[in-house]
């Protein structure tokens, strides 16, 4: 309110009061006699206080009046600034009971971009966001139909569609019958607060993911004060040095690391403090345990500039990996294996020195080649691609191929690997193949086969001959198991032979005595003549049972002291049934008789009697076989002779039957050699061979005077 | 010759026993007793015989244990062994058991035999 209006006006009073109290007392003055006496309030002289009276109810009602058309009018402009204020910051609606847009403020206007022609008359759901719940309209609607206020916040949407939200009060517009007949919606925008909102919740999840990464991370992160003292680490951190989390915090980094890195670690720190980061340092530091471990380390300044942060790696794996990888490296180089890496399309990408050195290229040459340059020609190499890929089932392929030099010389080699199609194929799909020359093995392979066809050739004569040999084996021992059954056999004959063999020379004796006695000469004579010849034919039979005897008694196996003599006599003996059909026999130029003096010449020698005599007989049998080809049989003869040389004991068999083949002169002790067509195995000669050995002798053969000539050697004793 | 020699002859054969007989009996210088059973034999043979002529192989009794056992009983006869070939080994060996001397068979002839027990016989008297 105006304080000059109020002063004015209160001037103006207090002047009609003055002149009031004035007109009072004047009006007593000129009216004193007639006045009379105060019977009632509206005696004059209470005048002063009715015009008082009056004149304070007239001032009060022109000052209430004035007053009010003052603030009216104060009020009507302040109130219409305060509505285009209202208009312009605060976003109302006014709707009619239906919702159309009877008003919408300015700020409503340019929150939704609307003009308000375009809003008035529309519905008021052209704000609705299809993403409110749609329980929340239904709650608002039953609220405000009902006469009573309803708020809440809604997402509302714009003219282009964009999201603001508000917090909205809707207020029922009552008629002056009290029935509802609008509605008027005051909406704060709350669109910031809510997009605050939304970025704390954001943060919040960033804030969850970060912890989550640095929880989860490969590698060990954390943080420490510009004094290098840990503050957090992740639980990778901690296990690379081997303590707890807890363990680490409050640690200073200088102290993990080795005693020798540990003024160099401090470097690092205060550079990084300075310069706000270091980038992959690799540092050796010592684990709780002890043991030293190489780490790469990373150190940011974080913006608040009083912490690192500190990211480390182990270096082990990657110091592992160095190794393995310099190890493959030096394999690869060095390999006595050619390395081929070759592309899906077949071109040769990399080699090492040894397949150079097989295919005799030089190593930038092959990788600009096709692979198929080392095949021999097109077909080889579909023919090889085909081999190939007929293995796919086996992850790992491995070839016999001939293959091409740069000389254009055909090798053989033997190519392994994975096929393209093989989980094996390197990233790019290309492969790593294996190429060994194995010319020479094949080659060796080669000769080996044939070898072994020609050992199996040998190895069948050498079976052959066993098998002979062992017919040998047999031969012997049958003909000697032979020798023994006809020894026991002789042994019984002879002893059978004797008894008869006695009483008949006794008896015939006797009948010589008798005859003495006859007198007729002649006949006396006769019967002598005969019984001489009965005589001769029992001393025969005597000598041929002696003989007998003496081949089935000895047949100890003991080497003894023999008469090499008697043996060829014996021998003789046994002959003799079938020499007298064929041929002479001489012994030392004595022709040989049955009943030749055993001990007419003396030659002895230490051997098996028995197996000596069978060798004898063998020969003997022999040379008749041989001299029965002989035509005339007075030209035949078996000349043996016996004699000493020094300490030998030289025993010869010679006979005139044309002598031994030349063809098998060298090979007639063998086993399976024979003269003759049929019969005979073809072993006498060589089991005489060694029993003559066996009894340190030596047995030849040569021809001589157009026969053969058998010369044994044995060793003679006193 | 005032007195016969009296002679044993052991061997399982009859013919030989008979021959030997015959032949001795013959030159007179003898009183011949035969026997083809040992185990009689020995139970024949006294002192009073002046030789045996004792074969080797008889089906009763082996010739050697027969010599072992005249020997033991009669040290002093004059025992010949008639022996053949195979079992000459065995009548060599048996000459410390008491066989005075041995003939093969067969006889070279009667006469050796004769000869050869009459030499023993008259050597020992």
């Amino acid at each position: 309110m105006n304080s000059s209006f109020r002063s004015r006006f209160f001037a103006l009073v207090l002047v009609a009061y003055v002149l009031a109290i004035v007109g009072h007392f004047v009006l007593l003055e000129m009216y004193q006699e007639s006045l009379g006496e105060i019977d009632s309030i509206f005696h004059p002289s209470f005048f002063i206080v009715w015009i008082l009276l009056i004149l304070t109810l007239f001032f009060i009602y022109l000052y209430k009046y004035t007053q009010k058309k003052y603030f009216l009018t104060q009020n009507i402009q302040e109130s219409d600034e305060l509505l285009a204020l209202i208009d312009d910051f605060v976003c109302i609606s006014k709707t009619d009971i239906h919702g159309a847009i009877t008003y919408a403020s300015s700020a409503l206007c340019k929150i939704s971009g609307y003009s308000k022609e375009e809003l008035i008359g529309q519905n008021h759901s052209i704000f609705r966001h299809p993403s409110n719940d749609i329980r929340v309209y239904e709650h608002m609607w039953q609220t405000i139909l009902k006469g009573e206020v309803w708020s809440g916040e809604l997402v509302n949407k714009t003219k282009n569609g964009e999201d603001f939200w508000i917090f909205g009060r809707v207020i029922p517009n009552l008629s002056e019958y009290g029935e509802v007949v609008g509605f008027t919606a005051v909406k704060t925008d709350i669109t910031n607060a809510k997009k605050i909102e939304f970025l704390n919740s954001q943060l919040g999840l960033q804030v969850d993911y970060f912890n989550a990464v640095i929880k989860n991370a490969n590698s060990g992160i954390g943080t420490m004060d510009l004094a290098g003292n840990f503050t957090t680490v992740n639980s990778v951190f901690s296990n690379l040095f081997g303590y707890s989390e807890y363990e680490l915090i409050g640690k200073n980094c200088v102290e993990l690391t080795t005693q020798d890195q540990q003024s160099s670690a401090s470097l690092y720190l205060s550079f990084a403090k300075s310069h706000g980061k270091i980038y992959k340092v690799n540092k050796s530091c010592v684990r709780k345990d002890g043991g030293i471990i190489n780490i790469e380390m990373s150190l940011d300044l974080l913006p608040t500039k009083k912490e690192f942060v500190v990211v480390i790696n182990s270096l082990e794996d990657k110091i592992k990996l160095q190794k393995a990888l310099n190890r493959a490296e030096l394999l690869y180089k060095n390999a006595a294996i050619g390395f081929l890496i070759i592309d899906q399309k077949g071109f040769i990408n990399d080699v090492n020195a040894k397949t150079c050195e097989i295919f005799g290229y030089v190593a930038h040459e092959m990788r600009k080649m096709h692979s198929l340059a080392l095949h021999l020609n097109a077909n080889a190499y579909e023919e090889f691609v085909r081999a190939i890929a007929k293995q796919d089932k086996n992850p790992f392929v491995q070839l016999e191929t001939r293959l091409l030099t740069k000389e254009n010389k055909i090798i053989w080699c033997e190519i392994s690997g994975h096929p393209y199609n093989a989980k094996m194929a390197l990233q790019d799909g290309s492969v790593i193949w294996t190429v060994m020359d194995i010319s020479d093995k094949v080659q060796f392979r080669d000769q080996i086969i044939e070898q072994s066809k020609d050992l199996e050739e040998q190895v069948r004569q050498e079976v052959e001959k066993n098998i002979q040999n062992q017919k040998i084996y047999l031969e012997d021992k049958v003909s000697n198991a032979k020798f023994a059954a006809i020894g026991k056999l002789a042994a019984g004959i002879t002893h059978e032979i004797n008894t008869p063999l006695t009483y008949i020379k006794g008896n015939l004796e006797m009948i010589g005595f008798d005859v003495a006695d006859i007198g007729d000469v002649h006949i006396k004579m006769q019967i002598q003549e005969d019984m001489t010849k009965v005589f001769t034919g029992i001393r025969r039979i005597e000598n041929i049972v002696e003989s007998m005897r003496e081949m089935s008694q000895k047949s100890s196996e003991g080497r003894e002291r023999i008469n090499l003599y008697a043996t060829i006599v014996t021998a003789l003996t046994m002959a003799y049934n079938r020499s007298k059909h064929i041929s002479k026999m001489y012994i030392n130029n004595q022709i040989f008789e049955i009943g030749l003096k055993k001990d007419r010449e003396e030659f002895f020698v230490e051997a098996q009697q028995q197996r000596i005599e069978q060798v004898w007989i063998n020969i003997i049998n022999n040379a008749l076989d041989e001299l029965v080809k002989v035509d005339e049989f007075d030209t035949r003869w078996l000349k043996i002779t016996i004699h000493q040389d020094q300490d030998e004991v030289i025993v010869r068999f010679c006979d005139n039957a044309g002598g031994v083949k030349e063809e098998i002169l060298e090979s007639i002790f063998e086993p399976f050699v024979s003269t003759k067509v049929h019969g005979g195995m073809g072993v006498g000669l060589n089991i005489c061979k060694r029993i003559v050995e066996d009894n340190s002798g030596q047995i030849s053969v040569h021809n001589e005077n157009g026969g053969a000539v058998f010369e044994i050697r044995f060793k003679g004793v006193d | 010759m005032d007195k016969k020699l009296k002679i044993a002859v052991v061997d399982d054969e009859n013919e030989i026993l008979e021959m030997i007989n015959r032949y001795l009996s013959k030159t007179g210088k003898y009183e011949v007793h035969v026997f083809s059973n040992p185990m009689i034999a020995l139970e024949r043979i006294n002192e009073t015989f002046d030789g045996v002529l004792l074969d080797i192989m008889m089906p009763q009794m082996d010739g050697l244990s027969a010599l072992e056992k005249l020997h033991s009983k009669y040290p002093e006869l004059t025992i010949i062994m008639m022996t053949a070939y195979s079992t000459l080994d065995r009548v060599l060996k048996s000459h410390k058991e008491g066989a005075t001397n041995y003939i093969m068979k067969p006889f070279e002839s009667l006469g050796v035999l004769e000869k050869k027990l009459f030499d023993e016989i008259t050597s020992k008297n």
